[in-house]
């Protein structure tokens, strides 16, 4: 049976998916996404702010505290993507540095990470002082921020590894080069930060929650439905989705992305091509989706 | 002038394809540079530097772009490239203006090429990493860690070299001239020499690469002919390190070519001489005036006429392959430089 549609609901972008085969659809569902809210536009609003001040001897460090899935390494990616686009609206070279601590972290891999990020191996390090040559780099680059994802990891190094590396962030973000770093990490990483005197007064923190019954999850609900490749609205923000929301798993926002990628998928498949609670009922994992490929 | 590559991370200018890739596959931001890369090992191309037509087919498809828009990142049809391993030279200028620019640096087409010596851009002397075995990304990050080391201290460009070791930096100054008309002159397929003769780029550089049989020597090899063979270098730091490792089996020749463009660049200026570039000729006559080394250019320091039979090896290679510039090799083993020149020997130097 063929649907009556008008692509009303549809951000401009989207629109023109809904004409295109299920499997292209099924993949742009499955892209990553960003939808800003409230929580985090304040957050990014307060690092553009960082971003435009001028250096300062002692730089001001913020740290972005959440358990895991509520959005925090999106988050830091779309910091590190506004300040891409402020260095291309002044026309000059990006001033920041995006690093991940891996999974063995030693001051040495730290400081490794760091290097490769401008495109060589990494400097012998002095006890935890900055290796001069990296000085150097930053400088001539004119680094102002690093960020550094997935800081928790830290605490996967021993007692005085974890120290070395904390250290190392204090001399970061103070002279010569007084980089504002912010991160991102767990409670854990919080405590971990605050427990060196140092560094407990140079961070800054920021906590995302989990989402609760309110108009930012609505609104958050609405923006993200206006990219669902599907022909009929769903009306996301309606309260018993919502609901559905707020009772069935941890309200992260991966938790809630997930469902309605999943939820989205099994409409087109079935063909009812609008999300309602049975397929989001239903879509508590990924759905089989070969028939599409085949 | 290169396209633009809509939805793709930009190339810099004049930034060579695997240097592109590679810096795209390492931000990470875009899956396609992964994906070309594994096609090209499992197309096993190892060199992505080489002007392929599979290699282009398959970026133009996974870029899904006209594979006109990659042509350009490529050295100008493979022309006397330095091989893979041995891509060791930068410019310490371009990648300071890259890290400057907020970039990771990239590798330059301009610095492929066996007859590259300078940077067209800042005029500096390329420098090397004095490594064997780097692959051109190898090559970008060695150089950034020893432009930091040395504290990003630029060298000073050509024109000022000339006038604290002019000795030296002739042989330089010549050979940049003779690298600016070889740039000249691959834009098209043909070649037009100074003498009016018109060849093929093909056999321009086939000629060129068997002359320089002459400047070569075995590894390790007793070094009794060295001083006819290279009489026409300037006071120079010998090439004495030995070959590393499994390198050894692979290069049984050691190329000059590959060596420090300070090293190699008085086999290049011999070379613009012979061809007879206009500028190269000229700067030669007013170095001539000042200095004894450049006052008695001899073509026999190129082609000893020893018991090697080197100038009979270059001649049948050439007859083989009925390369058109046989005669004007055959030429240059006896020509009286002095003359082609017009160089003036000062009473001084006499």
């Amino acid at each position: 049976m063929d649907i009556t549609y008008n692509d009303d609901h549809l951000h401009k972008e989207a629109k023109h998916v809904i004409h295109l085969e299920k499997r292209e659809r099924i993949e742009f569902a499955n892209q990553a996404r960003w939808i800003n809210h409230q929580a985090c536009a304040l957050i990014r609003n307060r690092m553009k702010s960082l971003t435009l001040l001028p250096q300062i001897d002692e730089a001001l460090c913020c740290i972005i505290v959440g358990e895991g899935g509520v959005g925090k390494s999106s988050l830091i990616r779309r910091i590190a993507k506004d300040c891409n686009n402020l260095a291309q609206r002044k026309m000059e070279g990006s001033i920041h540095v995006e690093f991940r601590v891996g999974a063995d972290p030693t001051l040495v891999n730290v400081i490794g990470a760091i290097c490769e990020k401008f495109g060589t191996s990494g400097f012998n390090p002095r006890k935890d002082d900055i290796p001069p040559e990296l000085v150097l780099l930053i400088r001539a680059r004119g680094i102002k921020i690093l960020l550094i994802d997935e800081i928790q990891h830290v605490l996967v190094a021993n007692r005085t590894e974890q120290k070395k590396i904390l250290s190392f962030f204090k001399n970061l973000s103070g002279p010569p080069v007084s980089l504002s770093i912010i991160a991102t990490g767990t409670q854990e990483a919080l405590n971990a930060i605050t427990s060196e005197s140092p560094l407990k007064s140079r961070f800054q923190v920021f906590e995302l929650l989990r989402w609760t019954d309110g108009e930012e999850l609505r609104a958050f609900l609405a923006s993200y439905e206006q990219f669902l490749p599907l022909k009929l609205p769903s009306n996301l923000a309606s309260q018993e989705i919502v609901h559905f929301f707020l009772t069935s798993f941890d309200p992260t926002t991966r938790q809630i992305v997930n469902r309605l990628k999943w939820a989205t998928m099994l409409a087109l498949l079935e063909g009812t091509e609008k999300i309602e609670l049975d397929n989001l009922t239903r879509a508590n994992h990924i759905p089989d989706i070969t028939e599409a490929y085949l | 002038m290169r396209k633009l590559l809509p939805n793709v991370s930009r190339p810099y200018s004049n930034e060579i394809f695997s240097s592109w890739v590679h810096r795209g596959f390492r931000s990470g931001a875009d899956s396609r540079f992964a994906e070309l890369i594994g096609l090209c090992r499992l197309h096993n191309i190892a060199d992505l530097d080489r002007d392929d037509v599979e290699l282009i087919e398959l970026a133009a498809n996974i870029f899904a772009l006209p594979k006109a828009h990659f042509s350009s990142m490529f050295p100008s049809r493979n022309y006397w490239i330095i091989p893979s391993t041995y891509r060791n030279l930068y410019c310490p200028g371009c990648l300071l203006a890259d890290i400057k620019h907020g970039n990771i640096p990239g590798y330059r087409i301009s610095w492929v090429y066996r007859w590259s010596i300078v940077c067209p851009i800042h005029g500096f002397i390329l420098e090397s990493t004095g490594r064997v075995g780097q692959t051109a990304e190898d090559t970008v990050s060695s150089a950034i860690h020893s432009l930091a080391k040395d504290k990003l201290h630029m060298p000073p460009p050509i024109t000022t070299r000339a006038s604290q070791f002019s000795a030296h930096v002739g042989y330089v100054g010549v050979a940049f001239y003779f690298q600016q008309w070889i740039a000249r002159q691959i834009r098209s397929e043909k070649i037009m020499l100074p003498t009016g003769q018109t060849v093929s780029a093909k056999d321009f550089f086939r000629m060129i690469d068997i002359v320089c049989l002459s400047a070569m020597r075995p590894a390790r090899a007793e070094e009794r002919y060295i001083p006819d063979t290279y009489s026409y270098l300037p006071p120079r730091k010998w090439p004495s390190e030995p070959l590393k490792g499994s390198e050894v089996a692979h290069l049984p020749f050691r190329d000059p070519i590959a060596f420090a463009p300070s090293e190699k660049a008085g086999l290049l200026a011999y070379l613009g001489l012979l061809v007879g570039v206009p500028k190269c000729c000229s700067l030669w006559r007013i170095l001539a005036k000042r200095s004894s080394y450049y006052s008695c250019p001899s073509s026999k320091s190129l082609f000893p006429d020893d018991d090697r039979g080197l100038r009979d090896k270059i001649r049948n290679m050439l007859a083989e392959e009925n390369n058109p510039l046989l005669d004007t090799a055959t030429t240059w083993f006896d020509i009286d430089l002095q003359r082609q020149a017009g160089i003036v020997i000062p009473e001084l130097f006499k």
